[in-house]
């Protein structure tokens, strides 16, 4: 939503005088030019001396962000930095532009500087330009430096300033001046803190009135950069930035207008009062037909919201071609977005008589809501909730092989709305059932070769991605890719199964195996871990300053048994373990044994909660050492 | 609301109502395939010596997922090609017409690469994919180019896994300005007249999907296809004729002409830092003054795709594409008294052949420099800041390429790396503690090719944060921490990079009760093995040779004595040769060696399992352990 012009009453000009607290260009350190590492990380192949970003109203209320930015370039490989592509809305136009290379020659500074008439303006799409421009004699050693300005229309959100990228800051500051008819709530995020964050009383000259204006001033220090980890919801949940919103306004002598519902309840209301959201799903003769059809072969009011749940998914496809279609003409289409198949499956459990709301929610690559500032469009998805047999269940039709009992993987990032006449939150909750068996079946002969069987059973999020992937691939390039991840195996039948109970999927694989066993002569060592060993620790950095996000807990279980050719004599297995994570988070057990001829080997893995916080990184790593260590271990047999 | 006049359009193809249903499709082309064209033709039309059309039309039906690509329709233009008439519709299996795109359906933006290009080209195009199958999309559109200079290559398959129904391509041109052509796996066109105008047809029915394999030539080298290219050309005011190599030189110098220029300051600075210097000693310096001067930015609009950018420029700025960089170190390098030529060419894995016989533009995407010597030559890859003076590395060597000189063009072959320079050595040593720990020190060397290898040389210049995960990533530990490491870059004609790192590995071996188990081949294990493929048809490319030589040695625990080792294994072939021994030294360590040539060239489809089982010797040979325990 833009807030338009002719929104306001009256019109008045700013006169926006006020220092600000920014070095000025060209007021470069000469300290920065001798140095060959950033003072706090001499890892970085560049970093930020200076990274200013300054919001202001200005006469036409429009919102101009001024940027300054200082880059000191260490190595080659970031000189690509000095080729810049700063994206604006096709109505806005780069003003105030400066840039300037700055090299260190014999003794003094050279600057090399380009003119805006260097810069090329490119036509992304029809709304988006692209100001693209390459700062002259890069090389090591360099510093860049660049400034602009640029009108940007929308006064209900301010730019998103992050303090965090991929190379470290000396310094990141933020300002934002806005008079005190406009009030934003505004959103701190991240892991490193701020140096200084304040915000004070100004007063500036409104048509020769004094007008007072909040001033806002964030800076960070010695920012690391920012690194990805595995097992997180989306870079930006973690990331240092502040974003402002607009909450309401009020000039003098008018009233308030309120721009952000009061809270979360207002919002629920909101949409729970619009044709657009709850409304759309009331107004459900047109799926009339369709429903009948299915009653007809539900023996009971459970059994016909399962068929509507499967009705939809199986018939519905995908497509974000069409902006805004009426639910009608998905329905009849049989394909619109995820959200707008769930409406369609919304609408239709409502013709049959069920108990059904909306919830928005956000999907875990979208991020995390913010739980005190209901902003809309935090939101991006929407999964619908019904009352079966008076239990409640979350429902999203849009994920092609995830059943009814479950949420797709997608959906599990903390809790939903529930669009309603008031609050109403629910929880995003995994499937229970989660992980891999492996069990095999091996005969050892005397040569050494495994001969045998082993059974891959996925279940819950592990089968739904597994079937997801060998549909996207096609099953011939799953069992080739599986040929060669397993190069030595000679495969005599394998078999991919069919879903069972919605949530198993069973893969078999029946070979003869020579690696896995080495041949010594008089002993021969043999790894049990036939599939699925795991060889990494995916925790590489010893610290962590964030979560770790698995999205569901799950087990991995392990039962492979051999049973030996005569002639082969057990000498030694691996020695039993058990450990667990704190507060029983997860576990590890390891055992071995060997009788009537056969060795078995168990393992389980188990991983109970879906985070992990920072202060859990280290047992966490931990646990994943000893599980590469135990998968690492060898049963010796012996010829006697 | 904005309203869109849309102009009729009368299209000049013979568009017949015809039945596009599945059951139309002769049955042997819906076997082994993902798709089929139903009808395709394509029209390039040579209207002037500056200006062409090209039109084209098809019908695909997709039978499953795989084929769904072909419903990802798009195409590129810019300000000298303009996109007309883009017309797209969809069928249902029965040949009904289930949707015809309108304007507003059609996506259209900028091309642009995340960094460092200057570039119009934009793309526009639709999105028609869908989850069941079969079903059938047609498209049409029309180029104008306001150039003659290409002439677009035309595929009578639009990919692999895909039969032919129909498909036509016609070139048509002014008696005057007739193009060259070239058919490729299929035969000759029929020639006729239109008017005055000249035809050439090439009309193919019922053709098999052509399936290329693994580690073989690539589809766009086995499948029926027609090249062609102008004879005469003009494109922005510049004329040319590309019918022989010399012709297209002499354009190219034409564009090159008078941007030589260079400032005076610049010509004394090289004078006073070559003075007194031999040529390649001057040679040298000049390049390396190129490279601590200027980066590399692409730049593609207009003739500015053909023609570099003035010296003056690039050394105003310190920046250029390939073009604009290697013409800048051509004129520092007249301004000392060397000639050097502007040398076109292909960069990257695969480099297309080149018929001497057919010049032609299309082979190339890239420009260096060609320095001849009594002796030899001296190539200059002038984009990258950090490459070793002379060094063509993969991207460029073993290659035809197009040299301009002032008299001329010719086709000259760029040296090739031969197995013998291309070398990775290895020493290792390995200190185990008594609970399985090691201590490693490396020491590597990576010559030749293997400058390149897991991305080096670039990693050599790069910042020790990036250094570091190429440590992580090249080292096969499952998980070790890093004490020390160091790179040396070793710039010579021959370009070497020495590592060193010390490594400490947390249960580098495993204890399974009272025995340690260790895999002595810590570093450098072959997991590759070529896809089954039980009906290879076409020959095995092996594009570089090269080889490896490991040697590890172990300092056991004390009191710790080897229980069991293998025998020396020796896998010969065609392919190449591999070899690995286990020694104990007299003072109870052990060590390890191994060798490993790969025999570069092309080699039989016959001995495909040959080269399956000589990958698979490697991978198990290279997982062997050992063990050892306390003595007792």
């Amino acid at each position: 939503m833009k807030l338009s012009l002719a929104a306001f009453t009256i019109l008045i000009s700013f006169h926006i005088s006020f220092s600000q607290t920014k070095i000025q260009f060209g007021e470069i350190d000469e300290k920065f030019f001798s140095m060959t590492h950033c003072p706090f990380d001499s890892s970085a192949g560049a970093f930020v001396i200076e990274d200013y970003g300054f919001s202001s109203l200005n006469a036409a209320y429009n919102l101009d962000f001024q940027y300054h930015g200082v880059i000191k370039i260490l190595s080659k490989d970031e000189l690509d930095r000095a080729s810049i592509k700063i994206r604006h809305s096709n109505d806005s136009r780069i003003t105030k532009f400066k840039a300037s290379t700055y090299n260190y020659e014999d003794g003094k500074v050279v600057e090399s500087s380009i003119k805006k008439s260097d810069a090329i303006i490119e036509k992304i799409n029809d709304n988006t330009n692209s100001f693209n421009f390459n700062l002259p004699n890069v090389r090591e050693g360099s510093i860049i430096e660049y400034t602009y300005s640029v009108t940007s229309g929308s006064l209900t959100s301010l730019k998103t300033w992050y303090f965090q990228s991929s190379i470290p800051a000396i310094k990141s500051q933020y300002e934002v001046m806005v008079p005190n008819y406009f009030q934003y709530e505004r959103m701190l995020q991240g892991y490193h803190p701020l140096a200084k964050g304040e915000v004070t009383q100004k007063y500036s000259a409104i048509n020769g009135q004094r007008v007072p204006f909040q001033h806002h001033n964030y800076i960070a220090l010695n920012v690391p950069a920012f690194k990805t980890e595995p097992y997180i919801t989306t870079t930006s949940d973690y990331i240092s930035k502040i974003d402002f919103e607009l909450k309401k306004y009020q000039f003098p002598n008018e009233t308030e207008k309120v721009y952000l519902p009061k809270d979360y309840a207002a919002l629920a209301k909101k949409m729970y009062e619009s044709e657009y959201w709850h409304g759309n799903i009331t107004k459900s003769k047109f799926t009339k037909d369709a429903v009948e059809v299915l009653k007809v072969t539900s023996n009971s009011k459970a059994a016909l919201a399962e068929s509507i749940f499967y009705y939809v998914r199986d018939n519905f496809t995908e497509n974000y071609d069409n902006k805004y279609p009426s639910l009608k003409k998905v329905f009849s289409e049989k394909k619109g977005t995820g959200g707008d198949i769930n409406m369609v499956l919304a609408a239709m459990l409502n013709e049959a008589g069920f108990d059904v709301n909306l919830v928005r929610i956000s999907t875990r690559s979208h991020g995390k809501i913010n739980p005190h500032v209901p902003i809309a469009r935090q939101f991006n998805f929407t999964i619908v909730k019904v009352i079966v047999d008076e239990s409640e269940r979350l429902l999203d039709a849009s994920d092609k092989n995830t059943p009814y009992e479950a949420l797709p993987k997608y959906c599990l990032n903390g809790k939903g709305l529930v669009i309603a006449p008031t609050e109403q939150w629910v929880a995003l909750k995994p499937f229970a059932s989660n992980g891999t068996t492996y069990s095999g079946n091996f005969e050892v002969t005397e040569e050494g070769i495994l001969n045998g069987n082993v059974t891959i059973r996925r279940m819950g999020y592990r089968a739904w991605r597994f079937k997801d992937d060998v549909e996207d691939d096609g099953i011939e390039d799953y069992k080739n890719s599986f040929y060669s991840n397993n190069e030595t195996w000679n495969i005599n039948n394998h078999e991919l199964g069919e879903l069972k109970e919605g949530y198993q999927l069973d893969e078999k694989i029946e070979a003869e195996i020579e690696d896995k066993v080495d041949d010594l002569g008089d002993v021969m060592y043999l790894n049990p871990i036939i599939v699925g060993q795991i060889t990494d620790n995916p925790f590489k950095t010893e610290k962590r300053k964030y979560p770790v996000d698995y999205g569901a807990p799950f087990t991995n279980t392990y039962i492979m048994k051999f049973r030996l050719a005569k002639g082969l004599e057990v000498d030694e297995l691996p020695q039993p373990k058990s450990i667990k994570l704190p507060n029983n988070s997860g576990k590890l057990l390891y055992s071995a044994s060997f009788m009537n001829g056969e060795i078995t080997i168990t393992n389980r893995i188990q991983i109970s909660k879906s985070e992990f916080s920072s202060s859990e990184y280290a047992f966490l790593r931990e646990f994943y050492a000893l599980i590469v260590e135990k998968h690492g271990e060898q049963i010796v047999l012996r010829r006697p | 609301m904005k309203l869109f006049i849309i102009p009729l359009l009368l299209i000049s193809f013979s568009v017949k109502s015809q039945d596009y249903s599945i059951s139309k499709i002769p049955e042997e082309l819906t076997k082994n395939a993902d798709a089929v064209v139903r009808f395709s033709e394509g029209e390039f039309e040579i209207l002037s010596i500056d200006k062409a059309k090209y039109r084209t039309r098809a019908v695909i039906t997709i039978l499953n997922k795989d084929g769904n690509h072909n419903a990802l329709i798009s195409e590129n233009y810019d300000k000298l090609i303009s996109l007309k008439d883009f017309q797209v519709s969809k069928y249902d299996a029965n040949g009904k017409k289930v949707y015809k795109a309108k304007n507003s359906d059609f996506v259209d933006q900028a091309i642009t690469s995340e960094v460092n290009s200057y570039d119009d080209s934009r793309i526009r195009g639709i999105d028609l994919r869908q989850e069941t199958f079969p079903y059938t999309i047609e498209y049409e559109y029309e180029l104008i180019f306001k150039y003659l200079y290409f002439i677009p290559r035309w595929y009578f398959h639009s990919s692999k896994r895909e039969t032919v129904e129909y498909s036509k391509y016609r070139i048509i041109s002014p008696p005057e300005l007739e193009p060259r052509y070239l058919s490729k796996n299929t035969s000759e066109p029929v020639e006729s007249k239109e008017g005055e105008k000249v035809v050439w047809t090439w009309e193919r029915k019922n053709l098999a999907s052509v399936n290329p394999e693994l580690y073989g030539p690539s589809f766009y080298d086995i499948a029926p296809h027609i090249i062609a290219s102008p004879s005469k050309f003009e494109f922005d005011g510049y004329r040319g004729d590309l019918s022989t190599w010399d012709g297209f030189a002499k354009w190219q110098n034409v564009l090159n002409q008078g941007r030589g220029e260079l400032p005076i300051e610049t010509i004394n600075h090289i004078k006073e830092l070559t003075e007194g210097l031999g040529d390649r000693e001057k040679i040298k310096t000049v390049y390396e003054y190129l490279q601590s001067k200027t980066r590399y930015v692409s730049i593609q609009l207009g003739i500015g795709g053909f023609q570099p950018f003035p010296a003056k420029f690039v050394d105003e700025v310190g920046y250029g594409d390939c073009k604009a960089l290697s013409f800048y170190t051509k004129s520092l390098l007249e301004e000392v008294g060397v000639t050097s030529n502007y040398t076109i060419v292909y960069g990257g894995n695969n480099p297309p052949k080149i018929n001497k016989d057919f010049p032609s533009p299309s082979y190339f995407n890239h420009v260096i420099l060609s320095v001849p010597m009594q002796e030899d030559t001296i190539w200059l890859e002038c984009t990258s800041q950090t490459k070793p003076f002379g060094y063509l590395g993969t991207f460029t060597s073993d290659r035809d390429v197009f040299v301009v000189t002032d008299e001329g063009g010719s086709i000259v072959r760029t040296p090739k790396y031969e197995l013998e320079s291309n070398k990775r050595i290895s020493k290792v040593h390995v200190k185990i503690d008594d609970v399985g720990n090691g201590l490693v020190s490396i020491d590597n060397r990576y010559e030749g090719l293997e400058y390149e290898y897991g991305n080096l040389n670039f990693y050599v210049n790069s910042s020790t944060d990036r250094q570091k995960k190429w440590v992580e990533n090249s080292i096969d530990i499952p998980s070790f921490s890093i004490e020390s490491f160091e790179f040396a870059n070793n710039k010579d004609l021959l370009p070497s990079i020495d590592f060193s790192a010390s490594l400490i590995v947390n249960k580098l071996v495993s204890k399974s009760g009272t025995r340690f188990f260790l895999q002595p081949n810590i570093i450098n294990k072959n997991r590759w093995i070529p896809n089954k493929d039980e009906n290879r048809t076409q020959s095995i490319y092996e594009d570089h040779g090269y080889w490896e030589i490991d040697t590890i040695t172990y300092e056991l625990p004390e009191q710790h004595v080897v229980e069991a080792f293998f025998e020396p294994i020796e896998i010969i072939s065609e392919f190449g040769e591999y070899t690995a021994a286990i020694k104990a030294t007299e003072d109870g360590d052990i060590s390890y060696i191994r060798t490993f040539k790969q025999f570069d060239g092309i080699f039989p489809n016959t001995s495909y399992q040959d080269y399956i089982d000589f990958h698979k010797k490697i991978v198990r040979a290279d997982k062997k352990r050992i063990s050892f325990k306390k003595k007792t």
